[in-house]
């Protein structure tokens, strides 16, 4: 299934999609999030009911390595909303995971977390 | 790259809105009118405007095209890994080349290609007690010498010469340093390992080395009907499972290995719209274009000069090539 984790602050301009983590960070610093599990269709179906309700989304890449739909769609969600793409911790190499969470959260979200 | 270099190197690829466009004539002549802006097409529209010509020749004239451009990429990458990463998959696509010459040879057929690579260009349509092996042998790249010198010395290709030749052109590249070229190369070379086994069983008996496949379905591809793989659906990783939904859909235009190189093509296509940044993606995703594209443009030309399975490809390209 896919979880779309509501936040409290009410104007939605961010969606976020990727593992769990990236999901739960998204949604504490305000954004929304839709959290892949290898269900391909269900995320791109969800993705075209909602889109049209952000103006940034950040994605881990690899969800476009692996599903076929939503590397198709790409092209449609560049031309409707900014796309952030980010490399998932396990390909950007030697890093230490949590830093590289924190980081991203610190760059395209602009808030500071502790783990 | 500057914008008026990225276009005009656009311009040399084949686009799902060419495509369709080709497929809407009931011609060749007219289907490349059409495009005659297209850098790609003037070999073509001259050939078929000035003369008698064969489906073999216009398709000889796609294929010099996308290999001259080939081997210009390859000529003007500097950099050492995009180099790599190019010689790569060119090798591999020019070791199904040089298997299917040596195989025809050893059962007395035309030598014969199957992708656009620098060596399909030099090689000639004779027939094969006019083929000129040494020659041949003078033209291979260097990996695939050992496997033309044992060909040539016991009338037969060596299972374990095509097994180390599939090894070599994959040992210098590295998962780490670019994830996503690796990925791409990694299901090229598998799919050119099944289709390699599926032509010689015997190959099973080697040390194979499927990157990207788990074993089991490596076996199984190698061993199983086409039309039955393709119903494979789930239970392995989805880089596979996609090379088997192109197989599916491939298998509505072309029957047997043909199917299934198509299918290898459309699978790379797709996967290479995940390479965006930096220069080993840029070049590796102009190359499969290239190839692709020489590929889908012969295909084109098949269906219309035969009319036949108009629908079906304007179908699959609408889905592969978008």
């Amino acid at each position: 299934m896919v979880e779309v984790k509501q936040s409290l602050f009410t104007e939605k301009k961010i969606l976020v999609v990727g593992d769990p983590v990236l999901g739960l960070i998204g949604v504490a610093a305000g954004a929304d999030a839709l959290i892949y599990r290898n269900n391909c269709e269900e995320l791109v179906s969800e993705l075209k009911k909602s889109i049209q309700n952000y103006n940034v989304l950040i994605y881990f890449r690899n969800i476009e390595d692996d599903c076929k739909n939503f590397r198709d769609y790409v092209p449609s969600l560049k031309e409707m909303v900014l796309t952030i793409p980010l490399d998932h911790p396990k390909e950007a190499g030697r890093i230490e995971v949590a830093e590289y969470y924190k980081s991203l959260v610190k760059k395209y979200l602009g808030i500071s977390i502790e783990f | 790259m500057n914008r008026a270099k990225a276009f005009s190197q656009s311009v040399e690829y084949v686009t799902l809105e060419n495509a369709l466009s080709m497929l809407q004539y009931s011609d060749i002549v007219n289907a490349f009118s059409s495009m005659a802006e297209k850098p790609w097409a003037g070999k073509v529209l001259k050939r078929v405007t000035t003369g008698r010509y064969t489906l073999i020749d216009v398709q000889r004239d796609i294929d010099d095209f996308f290999i001259e451009k080939i081997v210009e990429l390859a000529e003007e990458t500097k950099n050492e890994e995009a180099r790599n990463c190019l010689n790569s998959m060119i090798s591999l696509s020019e070791l199904i080349n040089i298997v299917v010459v040596l195989h025809n040879l050893s059962v007395g057929r035309k030598p014969a290609t199957i992708f656009p690579t620098p060596l399909a260009r030099k090689i000639p349509l004779v027939s094969p007690e006019e083929f000129d092996i040494h020659a041949f042998r003078r033209n291979v790249d260097k990996v695939f010498t050992g496997l033309v010198d044992r060909f040539i010395k016991n009338k037969k290709l060596s299972m374990r010469e095509i097994a180390l030749a599939l090894h070599k052109p994959v040992e210098k590249i590295d998962k780490v340093s670019n994830y996503r070229v690796w990925r791409l190369i990694g299901i090229y070379h598998d799919a050119i390992a099944v289709r390699l086994c599926r032509m010689f069983p015997d190959l099973l008996k080697e040390p194979l080395y499927p990157l990207i496949m788990e074993d089991k379905i490596f076996r199984e591809a190698c061993n199983s009907d086409l039309i039955e793989l393709s119903k494979t659906s789930s239970g392995y990783r989805r880089i596979v499972l996609e090379l088997f939904d192109a197989l599916t859909d491939s298998l509505t235009i072309l029957k047997g290995i043909e199917a299934f190189d198509l299918a290898t093509v459309l699978t790379t296509m797709s996967l290479s719209k995940t390479l965006v940044g930096g220069e080993v993606e840029e070049k590796v995703k102009r190359l499969v274009h290239l190839m692709g594209s020489s590929v889908i443009l012969k295909l084109i030309v098949l269906s219309v000069y035969t009319n036949t399975y108009r629908v079906e490809l304007q179908r699959l390209l609408s889905k592969w090539l978008k």
